[in-house]
């Protein structure tokens, strides 16, 4: 029982420490050797019953961290940086390549199939979540 | 930097508000050029200075696709899609029928040692290439397609706004067609077949 306890605040804390906050399939698709910015997918979902809102973002292993949106407006394609990231009361917002996504950049080092990054996200409150996202293919 | 659209344009808004207009072909992602029209002559090349040029466009089905290596989320997506929608379009038509991709990146400071490798990541036949701004621009117009730098950051960084959708070229070195985002795998390689089959139709007569 002791073990099962252990794991899941293992479990728990690789995930987030915003109480209500949680967040799900993080992944970062793998880029090609030498990319200098890689983005992180997920989903993010607000159990609480007010508004959330992040307002920072940080990655171990990158040198900066943003959260972009891509549009396409007349055909072209561009991105804006999303100074505040809302997430209503009770719902989940999906992070999805051509939309929302955390913008990764300048990496440390390489990366390969199934490694992991720490993604810190920051609240308005204050209050900090962690979420670790895998390494994959896209889509 | 800022290329204008001509005539072009107003061809392809007319046919895609036709497509928009009838509920058949809502689902159509590739915009028909109503008059072909030649791709000039232009030089680029890739990391080992192999070139790419107009006159490798004759004789096969050519996607061209406009991007920055920099760019962490439609120019990934784009080419993985082309990946899966080209996939695709090799069991529909012959072999060498089967399109070249071919990745431009619009950023030839940054990414003139690592287009190639970018291409090939996504699948080992695309091929990546660069060039000088002008000869990259040559393409740019011809395709009525576009991009802009956008300013610096502060710790020097930049983002390249640029067109999101692909440029379809037939074997007679003319542009034929574009494609629009998000490149569905089946019904883009489904439009590819049927540019192939009205192709060699037009050429038999």
């Amino acid at each position: 029982m002791k073990r099962v306890i252990a794991v899941c605040l293992t479990v728990y804390s690789s995930l987030t420490f915003a109480a209500d906050m949680s967040f799900s399939n993080a992944y970062i698709p793998l880029m090609p050797p030498a990319s200098m910015a890689y983005a992180a997918y997920m989903s993010i979902s607000n159990a609480s019953e007010q508004p959330r809102k992040v307002v920072g973002v940080s990655a171990e292993g990158f040198a900066m961290a943003d959260i972009h949106k891509s549009m396409i407006k007349d055909g072209v394609v561009s991105m804006e940086l999303v100074h505040e990231l809302n997430v209503p009361a009770g719902e989940t917002i999906t992070l999805v390549p051509g939309g929302i996504h955390v913008m990764l950049m300048k990496p440390d080092a390489a990366f390969m199939k199934g490694d992991t990054v720490t993604i810190q996200f920051m609240f308005a409150d204050g209050e900090v979540a962690k979420v670790e996202a895998t390494l994959g293919r896209l889509n | 930097m800022m290329i204008k659209t001509k005539n072009m344009a107003a061809t392809i808004i007319a046919i895609a508000l036709y497509f928009l207009s009838s509920p058949a072909m809502a689902q159509v992602q590739g915009i028909e050029l109503d008059k072909p029209e030649l791709i000039p002559t232009f030089i680029l090349s890739d990391k080992a200075g192999n070139t790419f040029t107009d006159q490798d466009l004759k004789d096969q089905w050519t996607i061209l696709m406009f991007g920055f290596n920099s760019c962490p989320d439609v120019c990934p997506f784009t080419l993985g899609n082309l990946e899966a929608a080209i996939a695709e379009t090799a069991v529909r038509v012959r072999p060498d029928s089967v399109p070249q991709v071919v990745y431009i990146s619009v950023d030839p400071a940054r990414d003139r040692d690592v287009v190639s490798d970018y291409a090939k990541y996504f699948h080992p036949d695309f091929l990546g290439v660069t060039g000088e701004q002008a000869q990259i621009d040559v393409l740019i117009n011809a395709t009525d397609s576009f991009y802009r730098f956008m300013p610096a950051k502060a710790d020097g960084s930049y983002e390249v706004q640029h067109s999101a959708a692909v440029s379809v070229v037939g074997p007679d070195g003319m542009l034929r067609a574009k494609l629009q985002p998000p490149f569905d795998p089946g019904k883009t390689a489904e439009f590819l077949a049927r540019q192939q089959i009205k192709f060699r139709r037009s050429a038999l007569r």
